[in-house]
């Protein structure tokens, strides 16, 4: 009898450490970003899915923020509270349910309903918030952790124009470097390539610059360092910006490799 | 008769035969375009883990990361505990990575009236990355940070190289590694629970 007792026990242990290993993550969202296009006095409704694949019941508090990408436009951005900046679009996104439950391993389903406004013109953005609420403090020494996810909310007017420009192209040193300035009324996402080219048409060299998220008539500057495989010599460096859906910004920059690299620029053209 | 209807099921056969051959010949220049588009990441996850000793990593189901029991040792004359905690932030649904920012706000501090400093400043905070293979690197961008330093830094996708995502160590200081300013648990602090909340924000770029 003992015995079996003893076999049991083993058995309902080993079980419990499979459930315990087999929970995965606590919060799972399943849509991070929500881009639409729409025409002014539109309304939009869609759904997001959040998943608690986790054994243990989940409260969620669901809620809106405004965002901001901040300088130097590297992907980095900002919270505020709702309808506090001025692409804000909190005032026309309502979502059900705010408040609720998600039992073990359990899929809910939050509707979202955009009533975008017939004087709508250009940008509007923000987040919808999914936070955990089973952080109770159990009065032991440690740090509480509050984990939100967010769903980016990248509401446009329909056909809104992708106006982007490069600027003050100049040399210092062995590097090329100028500004992107975004003329739209949207955000741009501008992605950077770039080849070398000499005389004959080959390719000297070829490299990447990383995203920017440059909001409506910000700039950044951006810098391209001319590796030593390119020789001595005239060049054309074609400069290439994918803004996305097919968009796209060239800027081609004629110039000499002197002697101790330093670049002179003969000409820039779009 | 036999000869007529010979005759047809010879032709009926040859047509049979010969049709497939000329549709072929037909359709002999026609070009595929073969793509594989691989989708993008669409979502994100949270977890978090406890770490004792040599064990395995473990999942923490709830999100309180407690560091009890403190033990006392004598040697050092520090409270240590005998384990620590690691968050880890990934893209789910396809390759990407999240950005992730970090927040610490101090909670309980039974030295306050004392003047002396909780939670913040006897824990710290390490940046990491783990690559594709399970290796795990130091973010040179992020240098280790006491808790009470940990304060709206971010976390970006290019400082972590595709196929990466961020890992957050938690630990209470226990050593000369700790960060400049830290301070370890000893018989001089005032006997309580220090605690504080981390809020880990996760979206993509």
């Amino acid at each position: 009898m003992k015995r079996i007792l003893l076999f049991l026990g083993l058995c309902l242990a080993f079980l419990s450490l499979i459930s315990l290993k087999e929970a995965s993550a606590q919060l799972l969202l399943e849509t991070g970003k929500i881009a639409l296009s729409l025409k002014p006095g539109e309304t939009a409704v869609g759904e997001i899915k959040i998943n608690n694949i986790t054994d243990k019941e989940v409260a969620v508090k669901a809620y809106w923020q405004d965002f901001v990408y901040t300088p130097p436009f590297d992907g980095n951005k900002k919270f505020f509270p709702p309808a506090t900046t001025p692409l804000s679009c909190s005032q026309w996104v309502s979502f059900s349910p705010q408040d609720f439950q998600l039992k073990p391993f359990e899929k809910k389903t939050i509707s979202y309903n955009i009533k975008f406004p017939a004087s709508a013109q250009g940008g509007y953005y923000g987040v919808l918030f999914f936070e955990n609420h089973s952080a109770q403090k159990d009065s032991k020494t440690g740090v509480s952790v509050i984990a939100r996810v967010g769903c980016l909310f990248f509401l446009e007017t329909a056909a809104s124009p992708k106006d982007a420009k490069v600027r003050d192209v100049k040399a210092v040193g062995n590097r090329i470097e100028g500004d992107i300035q975004n003329n739209s009324q949207i955000i741009l996402i501008p992605k950077g390539i770039f080849y070398i080219m000499n005389k004959e048409g080959l390719i000297a060299d070829r490299g990447e610059l990383g995203a920017f998220y440059l909001p409506p008539g910000q700039d950044v500057p951006f810098f391209i360092n001319v590796s030593d495989k390119v020789s001595l010599g005239t060049y054309t460096m074609v400069l290439t910006f994918d803004l996305g859906d097919g968009d796209s910004l060239v800027q081609e920059v004629d110039f000499t490799k002197t002697e101790r690299s330093n670049l002179v620029i003969l000409q820039v053209r779009d | 008769m036999r000869k007529i209807t010979l005759i047809i099921t010879l032709l009926l056969g040859v047509i049979l035969i010969a049709a497939p051959v000329s549709f072929a010949q037909v359709n002999a220049t026609k070009t595929f375009t073969v793509s594989a588009t691989i989708p993008g990441a669409t979502g994100i996850s949270i977890n978090a883990y406890n770490v004792t000793g040599n064990n395995n990593p473990v999942l923490v189901s709830g999100l309180n990361l407690s560091f009890d029991p403190l033990t006392y040792d004598p040697v050092n004359y520090i409270y240590m505990p005998d384990h620590y905690f690691y968050i880890d932030v990934q893209a789910t649904g396809g390759p990407g990575t999240p950005t992730t920012t970090l927040t610490f706000t101090q909670g309980s501090n039974p030295n306050a009236a004392n003047s002396g400093n909780g939670l913040g400043w006897k824990g710290a905070l390490t940046y990491a990355k783990v690559d594709s293979l399970g290796a795990v690197n130091l973010l040179p961008t992020h240098p280790k940070e006491l808790f009470k330093d940990v304060n709206g830094d971010v976390v970006l996708p290019a400082e972590l190289g595709a196929g990466s995502f961020f890992r957050a160590y938690l630990g209470l200081n226990v050593d000369s590694t700790m960060p400049a300013g830290g301070e370890m648990f000893t018989l001089n602090d005032a006997a309580g629970v220090y605690d504080g909340t981390l809020l880990v924000t996760a979206t993509i770029p």
